[in-house]
């Protein structure tokens, strides 16, 4: 899985987290490293589609949270994506 | 890196950077720089700025892409094609046991001497009417120096015999045919003065590859040429069309 805006929707789904955190959060858990530019087009992507919204901070590092619309379409995209991979790995166990 | 970063990511549009400028920089000072980074930087300030663009500077860019291109094909159809033929001498001595790495660099530099002599080359010029235009409008000696930049001698050891070497003779014209025909004559002449000269009783000369008859120019390359006219048009009408809106939020801010 390679779209940015799912692995920060799904890094975020595990806690609020600002941008440098989320980089590293998803390197661990998708083993992807995102640039600074592709990670700002996906949070700017998610939050005007209030996917995300900032949490209220005085620090520069601003956190983001994911909204109930985040998490009900993540869910969508990771449940699709499910169906994907069952299919594909039930084809390769019959072929 | 650090620095050459922060001013990429200026080339955001100044909404987005008004909005997420200072976490932005605060992510860039937390990240270790990198090539990586900054190309990632670029493209994204690039995608930012396309997708905040009205058709006006749509149109300002592709006008600009489109006169790169145009120019790419003037350049296309008026630069000269540039064929090469080559051939391939394989020089042995007649005695290997004798070892003659001195006598092969005399005999090499004799033949050289007698394939660029100047007026060998001038009844070359006149029997394959090379060059005329050049001939128009300058002297005999400066085209006969142009015909020494044309011609290409290179001497490869051989593997396996210390004493043996090939020899790479090529000549580059505009004309295949011509470049063709002119590498036949240099190749026999290189034989000639091989077999003439009296350091070549020990030495034998062979025809590996003969003068090949160039089917694609070397240059141009039409399509790099082509791509990099491309480029540096999609570039010149981003940067200007980014450099117009810098300049036009300053002046109503």
């Amino acid at each position: 899985m390679s779209d940015p805006t799912l692995l920060v929707l799904s890094s975020l789904a595990g806690g609020d987290k600002h941008g440098y955190a989320m980089m590293e959060d998803i390197e661990r858990f998708a083993g992807v490293r995102l640039g600074p530019g592709t990670l700002y087009g996906a949070i700017t992507r998610l939050e005007r589609h209030g996917w995300i919204r900032p949490v209220n901070s005085k620090d520069r590092r601003q956190p983001y949270t994911i909204t109930g619309a985040g998490r009900e379409h993540l869910h969508d995209q990771l449940a699709s994506l499910s169906r994907v991979v069952r299919t594909g790995l039930r084809r390769l166990e019959n072929a | 890196m650090k620095r050459a970063m922060r001013l990429l990511a200026r080339l955001y549009p100044s909404s987005w950077r008004k909005r997420y400028g200072s976490e932005f920089d605060a992510l860039l000072e937390d990240s270790k720089p990198s090539a990586h980074d900054a190309l990632d930087i670029f493209c994204g300030a690039l995608k930012m700025q396309m997708t905040t663009w009205g058709s006006g500077r749509v149109t300002l860019a592709s006008t600009l892409a489109g006169i790169l291109v145009a120019v790419a094909v003037a350049l296309f159809l008026a630069l000269p094609a540039h064929y090469l033929s080559q051939a391939v001498l394989i020089v042995s001595p007649a005695d290997e046991s004798v070892p003659a790495d001195e006598s092969a660099r005399r005999l090499v530099d004799r033949i050289e001497q007698n394939l660029y002599g100047r007026d060998y080359l001038a009844s070359v010029i006149h029997e394959h009417n090379l060059y005329w235009r050049e001939r128009l409008r300058m002297p005999l000696d400066d085209v006969v120096e142009n015909t020494r930049r044309d011609i290409s001698l290179v001497p490869v050891p051989s593997p396996g015999n210390r004493n043996a070497f090939t020899v790479v003779v090529q000549f580059d014209y505009p004309d295949p045919r011509v470049a063709q025909r002119v590498n036949e004559e240099l190749t026999s002449r290189f034989i000639e003065g091989g077999l003439n000269s009296q350091l070549t009783s020990n030495w034998t000369f062979r025809v590996s590859v003969a003068p090949s008859l160039p089917l694609r120019p070397v240059t141009p390359n039409r399509a790099r040429l082509m791509a990099l006219c491309l480029l540096a048009g999609l570039f010149a009408g981003l940067t200007l069309a980014i450099v117009l809106r810098s300049r036009r939020t300053v002046s109503v801010g």
